[in-house]
């Protein structure tokens, strides 16, 4: 095969890549949807979380035949002095017992909500105000639509709570939701012992926080630290460094053709959606090889490439470190600048040249914690180049391997 | 690790003379027939053409270079690498001979190798040859002589080899051939000269001569000044020669241990220390045998190991190096002293007056090959170094590197 056609068959290849990506784009848009908590978004994880907590908490108190048990309503005394606390520390005892019976008549409604979707979730970043017993406007973290059964969540705090605080948001939120004593209940109004003006709303927040409080003697939040730090996958940039060792598949007889490269690399990449992107960086690979009795042949490349990004995503739990991996594909043009030198005790001889190519690389990402991940990969690049005075001329296919850590913002 | 306390104190002891001492150490060129071998031939001296052959032992191949262009003219591969190889080249460099311990090989310009023209049991370990006639004279350590008659482009005509028995049991001791190559002068253990003809030898297979009674003893160099005279050197004296006439021209008293130094390189001379540990320069001149004290190595720890006289140019060039002693008393097979050879230097003489013309340093590491104008210096370089330096003047020297480059293997 002669070179122009192997130079023509690789920028074939890498076209033809380029357009099957192409379509699965497209693909990929015209079946999108904005459902939040598929882990594709950042607060997904989060949202995730605490929905379980939740479901988690009241599938306990479904689960137990003695409710007194669970000391339902009551603010545990490590948390007297906590803010989500505040709602059951005013309780009566006419109303602590209403705000138990009341947790246990619902948790079937809950549980049936989230066990089977039947809640919807929005983010916005925009301030929800709504209306107060007053009729005047207050700032909201959240605020339910029982029309379309919509949670609509400022994505921003909802970031900054903790856990305990987030439990109870969505807790009031869905209480919202459900039906209660052939009604709904909302922020206003009088409901059994609760009988100020504001009494359904002092009821949900009782529930809520002792939702809050009863996830946390469960160690619910204790046993979703590790997915909360771990890092997260729907970030958009990128920066990756790592050490690539390269082997060239079709050496030539010349001396000074190495075969063996390692190599360093730095690399940035930023997705404009979820799953496309572009990628630029540079390589910087050496090879050194000893001949003979004092002569040593050294190459130094630095390769510039610039390409584009696409990653594949498996279906897994985001809540697990698989369910966050990813396989990532770069194609790119690759420029390089290429320097040979041979040298013994006395003399020595080089040559520079510079040539175009592209790459193919696949890599693995698998997250560690606050922001860092390791990958992993391979990949295949050609580049053309020469030396003269070597006569050497580099076709060069290489063959490379990866291991490397990112960081992801 | 033993420490050899007798052998350590010989040792120091051996030293404090060396060094303090001026004792003296084995002069190169006796007992030879002609020159010692080099690996880099001499420089052709056919008008302005600076071409020169060597071996470069690191890639194991013989090169022909011009020095002129700076820039390789002809290599060739070597059968044997691993051996040692000496040349032998002609003046217009259209043959070089390649003499190795194991075989002799002519290396032709045309492309074309000749193997083993003639054989020898013995390790070649010196050569006489006589450019103009292509006549050549090999001599192994089994003191058996091998002659070839080669035409212009290297093609073997005649060959004969010879043992050392010339006449009545005496057999060859020394010897070199005259510039027109048609006599062979060899010292015999009698002390007496065989002249050899040279072409009758070849042609009958079988030594031609006539013996030169000289009554002297132990010939131990020979240099034919022209095709008729010679210098002769042995026990006590050197003799200047006529061996055409048969008779003593000349005799100079000098003892052949005192010796230091002996040239055939354009105007054969020796060099050797008097009884007062003067450095002497004796040379024929005017039909007759002089000598010059050399009051510039008189003082000095330099040793001259190259010479280079021309008298008809007035001018004598010379290498010396200043040798260093170090004792090793840590070898494990006993002490001993290790002599270094560094600082070597080219100085060139006007010679009427031995006037200074220059005098620079050489480097360490290289071989060095004296020509008339230049010192060629081969260094061992796997991807090929050498520096033409110029004698006579400071300008730097000419490099060519890397003309190895597509040779290297991995």
């Amino acid at each position: 095969m002669t070179k122009s056609r192997m130079k023509t068959n690789t920028y074939k290849m890498a076209l033809s890549f380029l357009a099957l990506l192409c379509f699965t784009a497209l693909a990929e848009f015209a079946s999108a949807n904005t459902f939040v908590g598929n882990g594709g978004t950042s607060g997904d994880v989060e949202l995730k979380i605490t929905l379980e907590q939740i479901e988690k908490t009241f599938t306990k108190i479904a689960r137990t035949q003695k409710v007194k048990d669970l000391e339902l309503c009551e603010c545990p005394p490590m948390w007297t002095q906590n803010s989500i606390c505040r709602p059951l520390n005013q309780l009566q005892e006419s109303q602590k017992k209403f705000c138990q019976k009341g947790l246990v008549s619902v948790t079937p409604q809950v549980l049936d909500i989230l066990k089977n979707n039947k809640a919807y979730f929005k983010w916005t970043h925009s301030s929800i105000n709504v209306l107060s017993h007053e009729d005047h406007e207050v700032a909201a973290d959240a605020v339910a639509n029982i029309n379309d059964h919509t949670v609509t969540i400022n994505k921003d705090n909802f970031l900054k709570a903790s856990q305990a605080q987030r439990v109870f948001l969505l807790t009031h939120e869905l209480m919202h939701l459900i039906s209660f004593e052939d009604g709904r209940l909302a922020d206003q109004g009088p409901v059994g012992p609760f009988t100020s003006a504001q009494g359904q709303r002092e009821f949900i927040n009782a529930m809520a926080s002792s939702i809050a409080t009863e996830a946390n003697s469960l160690m619910l939040y204790h046993n979703y630290q590790r997915a909360l730090h771990r890092s997260q996958s729907h970030v958009k940039n990128w920066v990756d460094l790592g050490f690539v060792g390269l082997f060239s598949v079709n050496p030539s007889s010349n001396t000074y053709d190495q075969d063996y490269y390692g190599s360093f690399k730095l690399n940035y990449r930023r997705y404009w959606n979820l799953n496309w992107g572009f990628n630029a960086g540079l390589r910087g690979e050496r090879a050194t090889e000893d001949v003979m009795s004092d002569t040593t042949i050294e190459e130094q490349l630095q390769v510039y490439h610039l390409g584009v990004s696409y990653r594949f995503f498996n279906n897994a739990d985001p809540l697990t470190a698989w369910g966050q991996s990813f396989i990532n594909v770069d194609l790119n043009f690759e420029y390089t600048l290429a320097d040979l030198k041979a040298k013994d005790s006395f003399t020595s001889a080089k040559d520079d040249d510079s040539g175009m190519g592209l790459g193919l690389y696949a890599q693995y990402y698998y997250p560690l914690s606050n922001s860092f991940w390791i990958h992993l990969g391979v990949g295949v690049n050609q580049t053309f180049y020469k030396y003269n005075v070597f006569n050497l001329e580099k076709n060069d296919t290489k063959v490379s391997g990866t291991l490397g850590v990112s960081y992801g913002f | 690790m033993d420490f050899n306390f007798k052998k350590y104190l010989l040792s120091l002891i051996a030293l404090i003379l060396i060094t303090g001492c001026d004792v003296l150490p084995d002069v190169e060129g006796e007992y030879l027939i002609g020159n010692s071998l080099d690996s880099i031939s001499s420089q052709s001296d056919q008008g302005n053409s600076q071409i020169v052959s060597f071996f470069d032992s690191k890639i194991k191949k013989i090169h022909i270079f011009d020095l002129q262009n700076l820039q390789t003219q002809q290599s060739f591969n070597v059968k044997n690498p691993k051996d040692d190889h000496y040349l032998v080249a002609n003046n217009d460099m259209s043959y070089v001979i390649d003499l190795s311990p194991s075989q002799m090989s002519i290396y032709r310009s045309t492309g074309t190798a000749i193997h083993n023209p003639i054989r020898f049991n013995g390790r070649p370990i010196s050569a006489a040859f006589a450019k103009a006639a292509g006549r050549l004279v090999v001599y192994d350590d089994l003191a058996s002589v091998g002659f070839l008659q080669l035409d212009p482009s290297g093609e073997v005509t005649d060959s004969w080899v010879g043992g050392p028995v010339i006449s009545q049991n005496h057999s060859i001791v020394s010897g070199d051939l005259s510039p027109d190559g048609q006599t062979l002068l060899l010292g015999l253990s009698s002390g007496d000269l065989a002249i050899i003809d040279v072409t009758q030898s070849m042609a009958n297979q079988s030594w031609v001569y006539e013996i030169a009674p000289l009554g002297i003893n132990d010939i131990k160099w020979i240099a034919p000044l022209s095709n008729t005279q010679a210098l002769l050197q042995d026990q006590s004296s050197l003799i200047l020669y006529d061996y055409q006439n048969k008779q003593v021209v000349d005799t100079m008293a000098m003892s052949s241990l005192r010796v230091t130094l002996y040239s055939k390189q354009n105007d054969p001379h020796v060099l050797y220390k008097n009884d007062l540990g003067h450095t002497i320069l004796v040379y024929v001149q005017g039909g007759s045998l002089q000598s010059r004290q050399m009051i510039h190595l008189q003082s000095s720890k330099r040793i001259p190991i190259q010479s280079v006289l021309n008298q008809s140019s007035n001018v004598w060039n010379l290498i010396t190096h200043t040798p260093t002693y170090n004792l090793n008393i840590f070898d494990p097979k006993g002490a001993y002293i290790n002599i270094t050879s560094k600082k070597r230097s080219a100085e060139s003489y006007r010679f009427n007056d031995m006037l200074n013309l220059s005098n620079r340093e050489l480097p360490d590491q290289a071989q060095l090959k004296q020509a008339s104008h230049f010192i060629f210096a081969l260094f061992p370089s796997e991807l090929g170094y050498i520096e033409k330096i110029p004698l006579l003047s400071e300008e730097p020297a000419e490099k060519m590197k890397n003309f190895n480059l597509h040779y290297i293997k991995k």
